[in-house]
């Protein structure tokens, strides 16, 4: 066994561990997982009556990465799949709707949609490797391809709407953003329009997680030879659960390639995959609601660092010490304690209502 | 007595022998200070001016609220161009400390940017919108004007910045102070046939738009009929030996070859060039980025008059008076700044404002009187400049195109050509603008 594997199966809670307790969980609590992505579109729907114009595009980007991190929640937390490529999907993704988006044939959903079955597609090839590794040698494949993409990229360049295959024109300068569809044309209700989308999104995940495919998940998750020997279909749902990680994570990308500025390489380097699982792992790799925290401690926490006067650089080392603080104290993460403080809350009121 | 005439001996030889040890121990203590680029470098054996004063040079510290300005400036490992905002706060400062504008201080608010558009798109509404900066100033970064441009234009927000990309100098609501990538790389092709390159090879780091100067560089070959070799370089280079190679063949006997990569990647190349006796082979140039003191320091007395960096701004050993005021507020205000080029846009950046914010006798700060104040500047002088700068009313700005070429020489630059005037190609503005200059009397 390896060292992620170990990590693994030592820091997951028991609902986790457990698919039959996380059956159980989800049983005694129907709606706490939808519960979540609801009050997150509730409070981003109405956000940006209270906030700056700023804060609306700081929180845009959160979004589209709290989707990327959802993806790798759904492989890890899930299924028990280390990805480390999941920003170079997040890269692919834009690209591929750059590209579409550049013909000016599709509406701006289905360059969504069409892009999310590319990367689905891709993420399927990405997954063939999965059937045979895991653990540390998957990651390292992963990041392997998510540095074959940084290359790929470094050299074709995002699209900007040049001639050919590529649609990039060599000599233009600058970066050219996916056009956003007519209503959602300003910041505001383009933050609105990500925010629909992203918990599109998280539903999606949530019905899978629900399903035969959660279920299968937490079985290979647990044990893929007894998986095996349950009449699950290993490869199958290993595949499916990568393609349906890619899917989501290139809407992100798509979503990302029309928010304010466009798409550079440099914005995408094959680390920032470490980054984006180790704010995963603080902040509850094993609830939805962590993807939703992680986005926001991947890109709202160093805009308020730098309100703060201080350079969001810090956030990496703050990243390695509470990562260490969580794996040790509380596997679970941030989303994962909050929701336990919450239930003991919810608990202790609706006992005192009884009481009285 | 002759104890009392032996005495005041005595004493005049100790007296001789403290000061001496005092001056050797303050000029140790001086070289030991002047760590990061001297200004002993920037020695000059011209009598230098006096130095000019900040804004209005009363002495009289501003009070009062603020007129805020903003900048937006790359920062990133390997990747910094804060030498410019550090010298333009370094001029508000010395501003502030002298009457500010009109008693009110100016305060830049600086925000660092990486490589992420979408981290820069939101940085321009945060300077904007929260901040309600009155204008830009000094604002060097590598994706502002890519991205943010179109964003400036409409909501009349103009700026006085140190422009890298191409979308710098073709807004019409910013003017930068200095030359760019595409263009320095220019004027360094045509320093290299000025100094009689039958070939012309250039690489340029692959970024957006490297293409677009490669394409420059091509078609200035053609006007002059040179052959032209090409291409972009992933960076950081991997094999620094195999480019210098690559490149001193493509030019063969006689040829010229632009080295278009930052100064860090370019430093690694012109190594691997003098490790394999490759300098004489051909005429090396590169563009202003190699204008930088630790580049001078590493290069070494080989390269001696065998490098020909563009100039964009007058050297910092010049004896003029602006250079001289530069000197000092680095020395005072910002002494870690690389003495030179970054730190000479910044400080021409701010100063260029200042003049503007105080020519609005209204005393009401606004984006649209600031705005009108940038574009009405008109014939600034200043010795760091080969001609006056101007913001101009095109869509199009370059009003520093005309520049010098430098070059290393016993551990200074010294200059190697003096001001010449970009090239006007087909596929650049300079014949418009030259046009334009003679328009408004500036021709």
């Amino acid at each position: 066994m390896n060292v992620l594997e170990d990590a693994h199966r030592t820091t997951a809670p028991d609902h986790a561990r457990h698919p039959t307790a996380a059956i159980g969980h989800r049983l005694r609590q129907p709606l706490s997982a939808a519960a979540w992505p609801a009050a997150v579109a509730a409070a981003a729907l109405l956000l940006p009556l209270f906030t700056s114009p700023y804060w609306i595009q700081v929180l845009t980007a959160a979004a589209v990465f709290s989707v990327a991190a959802l993806g790798l929640s759904v492989l890890y937390g899930r299924v028990g799949l280390i990805s480390l490529g999941q920003i170079a999907m997040l890269a692919v993704g834009g690209w591929t709707a750059e590209r579409l988006g550049q013909t000016g044939a599709l509406p701006f959903w289905l360059v969504l949609l069409a892009t999310g079955v590319v990367t689905g597609l891709i993420g399927i090839v990405i997954g063939l490797p999965a059937l045979r590794l895991s653990g540390l040698y998957l990651a390292l494949i992963t990041l392997m391809l998510a540095a074959a993409v940084t290359i790929v990229l470094t050299n074709t360049n995002f699209p900007n709407g040049g001639p050919g295959f590529l649609g990039y024109d060599p000599v233009k300068s600058g970066t050219v953003p996916l056009a956003r569809p007519a209503v959602a044309a300003g910041d505001t209700a383009y933050f609105r329009y990500t925010v629909v989308v992203c918990v599109l999104m998280f539903l999606l995940a949530i019905a899978h997680t629900r399903g035969r495919p959660g279920r299968a998940w937490a079985a290979i998750r647990q044990s893929e030879h007894a998986a095996v020997a349950a009449g699950i279909n290993v490869t199958l749902y290993k595949l499916w659960a990568f393609a349906l990680a890619c899917f989501m994570t290139g809407v992100a990308g798509a979503l990302l390639a029309a928010s304010a500025g466009g798409l550079t390489v440099y914005q995408f380097p094959p680390q920032e995959s470490i980054t984006l699982l180790a704010a995963l792992l603080m902040a509850g790799m094993y609830h939805f609601a962590g993807a939703v925290v992680a986005g926001l401690m991947l890109k709202a926490m160093p805009a308020l660092l730098d309100t703060w006067g201080v350079s969001g650089n810090v956030l990496l080392i703050v990243f390695g010490v509470g990562l260490v603080q969580t794996l040790v104290t509380s596997p679970e993460g941030i989303a994962g304690q909050m929701s336990r403080d919450l239930a003991r809350l919810g608990a202790r009121v609706g006992m005192r209502r009884t009481t009285s | 007595m002759k104890t009392n005439g032996n005495r005041p001996h005595r004493s005049t030889s100790t007296r001789v022998l403290t000061v001496a040890a005092c001056a050797a121990l303050l000029a140790l203590l001086a070289t030991g200070c002047a760590s990061t680029g001297t200004d002993a470098a920037a020695a000059s054996s011209a009598k230098p001016s006096k130095a000019s004063k900040c804004g209005l040079g009363n002495g009289k510290t501003a009070t009062g609220p603020a007129i805020k300005l903003g900048a937006i400036v790359s920062d990133t490992p390997g990747l910094s161009f804060t030498d410019v905002t550090d010298m333009a706060n370094a001029y508000f400062s010395c501003v502030n400390a002298n009457g500010g504008i009109i008693g009110r201080p100016v305060k830049l608010v600086v925000e660092k940017d990486a490589l992420d558009p979408q981290l820069t798109a939101s940085l321009a509404t945060k300077l904007i919108d929260t901040e309600k900066i009155v204008g830009f100033t000094a604002s060097s970064s590598v994706l502002d004007c890519s991205v943010n441009a179109k964003t400036y234009e409409k909501k009349a927000v103009y700026g006085i910045d140190a422009g890298l990309a191409l979308d710098c100098f073709n807004s019409p609501a910013i003017a930068p102070v200095n030359v760019g990538a595409s263009y320095s790389a220019l004027a360094t092709a045509q320093y290299l046939l000025d100094k009689g390159a039958k070939k012309l090879v250039v690489f340029t780091s692959n970024t957006p738009g490297s293409n677009a100067i490669n394409a420059s560089i091509k078609e200035l070959g053609k006007k002059a009929g040179v052959p032209v070799t090409a291409w972009v370089e992933n960076v950081p280079v991997a094999d620094a030996n195999g480019l210098a190679l690559k490149a001193a063949q493509a030019a063969g006997a006689g040829g010229g070859v632009v080295v278009n990569l930052n100064a860090g990647e370019a430093l690694k190349v012109f190594k691997a060039i003098e490790q394999q006796g490759l300098i004489d082979q051909a005429i090396w140039g590169c563009p202003a980025g190699c204008n930088d003191q630790s580049m001078l320091q590493q290069l070494g007395s080989a390269w001696d008059g065998k490098l020909g960096v563009n100039a964009e701004m007058n050297l910092a050993s010049s004896p003029g008076p602006d250079n001289q005021l530069y000197l000092q507020l680095r020395r005072k205000y910002a002494p870690k700044t690389q003495l030179g080029n970054f730190g000479q846009l910044g400080f021409t950046a701010a100063r260029i404002a200042v003049q503007a914010l105080l020519s609005i006798k209204s005393g009401d700060y606004t984006t649209a009187t600031v705005g009108a104040a940038f574009k009405g500047v008109k014939d600034y002088r200043s010795d760091l400049y080969c001609k006056p700068w101007y913001f101009g009313t095109q869509t199009f700005h370059t009003a520093n195109n005309t520049t010098r070429t430098i070059t290393p020489k016993s551990g200074q630059w010294t200059q190697t050509q003096d001001c010449s005037e970009m090239p006007a190609l087909p596929n650049n503005n300079f014949a418009k603008i030259r046009a334009y200059e003679k328009q408004i009397g500036l021709g």
